[in-house]
């Protein structure tokens, strides 16, 4: 179903846009009403990553005249393998400002606005209404449904997009008037229980994915601004990298929805998006409480002669990176599922770690209620180990 | 017969993109006979995906499904 444009055409172009955006401006289906559209837009890309940087470059190059930006993270060299609108200059700084010196260089005449701070429930509904059109590429589940429900309930729709390692999917939720389509809850109702779905930064992207995706997302963005073509409302763009397809899957509004339901019953943001995620499990938490170590302390141990028996509860990819010296490699997909218990040692101290101490909160929790009464975890993981012990091993 | 189209994570874990399965089954033991056939890998996708009967979210894990529906099985991610 075709929808009206999302923007009132600005006045004018000047020569300078005329001459910049003469390739959309002979396309009949964008031409200068369209291209005024887009002069007039109020794009807000929440997260400047991977999907955020492909987004930000071509949403500006565009001629898009209003791109805020939220991020409230710092440039680090392991986001360069696939975050493009960041370089290796800009390392250590922040995310939103790197965004907007790259967005100002690639097209002066658009109007840039920087959020550095992180979205929340206190501040999401006043930045979201200073935009037309949100775009939605942040990395975790709790920012997603934060950005979900605030979109449902201010009725502006946003283009979702969401990666992992060769899959990628992206859609158009707008759950309002006059689209009537579905939400993220329709599809998801509730986040995957904690520790089940690796993030990124635990099971890995292929860089280049993120093109793949971002440039959907700033598709159906350009679409809906202007009002052209098929809007991927009630669609779900499924991309399979390795077998190179792209399938579209139908999804309809979910008479049941808590949010965008007939019998909504959810009126306003939840209280806490993190607690609703939960980043780790109960039964972690309670696991890891007087059974958690810092990095220095196993360092003290280990110099101490202590008999440890310490596992690195990661994958083996991320074992062959950077390991804690005298661990041995158990994923924590063994520990949990009580495959590998049989391996652990009665007699020794035993010490769990991972990247960054949410794996091994859980993989705790199965070996204590396996019996293993004193055995701990490592605050922090092994990056607590690289910054705290050994710098010189390569954090990623 | 309803068809079954695993998706991502889930199409890794099953080793086939769609199948059929016996009509009748409900959710509940829809995922039990996936993951019988296919493996507890499978098994632990299913326990966080979503099911799409003919583009609609299911939660009944109790009525059988619909004989001939097309059945979505989309693990999330959130990865950007
Ligand atoms: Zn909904």
């Amino acid at each position: 179903m075709p929808l009206p444009p999302l923007v009132q055409p600005a006045e004018a172009l000047s020569v300078d846009e005329i001459r910049r955006y003469s390739r959309h401006l002979i396309i009949p289906d964008v031409a200068t009403a369209g291209q005024k559209r887009l002069k007039n837009a109020r794009v807000l890309c929440v997260g400047a990553g991977g999907l955020g940087s492909p987004a930000m470059m071509y949403l500006a190059a565009a001629g898009v005249g209003t791109l805020g930006i939220v991020d409230f993270d710092t440039v680090d060299e392991s986001n360069l393998q696939r975050q493009v609108i960041h370089g290796q200059s800009d390392v250590g700084r922040s995310k939103a400002e790197s965004a907007a010196a790259s967005i100002r260089e690639i097209n002066p005449l658009v109007q840039v606005v920087i959020h550095n701070t992180a979205l929340d429930r206190d501040n999401v509904f006043e930045i979201f209404r200073g935009y037309d059109l949100i775009v939605d590429g942040t990395d975790n589940f709790a920012t997603r449904y934060l950005v979900n429900d605030a979109a449902v309930l201010l009725g502006k729709p946003y283009v979702w997009g969401s990666i992992y390692r060769f899959d990628g999917q992206a859609s158009v939720f707008w759950a309002g008037e006059p689209a009537n389509g579905p939400c993220y809850r329709c599809l998801y109702p509730e986040p995957p229980p904690p520790g089940m779905v690796p993030s990124c930064a635990e099971g890995g992207v292929l860089g280049v994915l993120c093109a793949s995706i971002g440039s959907i997302q700033v598709t159906e963005a350009i679409k809906l601004l202007t009002g052209v073509g098929e809007p991927l409302v009630g669609r779900l763009m499924v991309y399979d990298a390795l077998e190179m397809s792209y399938r579209t899957i139908t999804v309809r509004k979910d008479p049941q929805c808590v949010l965008c339901g007939p019998n909504a019953t959810q009126t306003e943001l939840l209280a806490d998006y993190e607690d609703f995620c939960g980043a780790v499990s109960e039964e972690a938490v309670s696991a890891t409480l007087g059974a958690t170590i810092t990095a220095t302390e196993l360092k003290e141990w280990q110099d101490a002669g202590k008999d440890l028996f310490l596992v690195d509860v990661r994958e083996p990819a991320e074992y062959e990176i950077v390991r804690i010296p005298n661990s041995v490699l158990i994923p924590k997909g063994e520990v949990v599922s009580g495959e590998a218990l049989a391996r652990l040692p009665q007699d020794r101290q035993i010490v769990l770690y991972c990247k960054s101490g949410v794996r091994s909160a859980e993989a705790l929790a199965a070996v204590k209620a396996a019996g293993f009464r004193d055995a701990v975890h490592v605050q922090g993981g092994v990056l607590g180990w690289v910054r705290l012990v050994d710098p010189s091993l390569p954090a990623y | 017969m309803p068809t079954v189209r695993f998706f991502a994570g889930a199409r890794a874990a099953a080793g086939v993109a769609e199948e059929q399965v016996p009509p009748g089954l409900t959710l509940a033991e829809l995922a039990a006979t996936l993951a019988s056939r296919h493996g507890e890998r499978l098994g632990t996708v299913l326990g966080a995906a979503a099911f799409l009967v003919d583009g609609q979210a299911w939660h009944d894990r109790h009525t059988p499904l619909p004989a001939g529906a097309t059945i979505d099985v989309l693990p999330p991610f959130a990865g950007g």
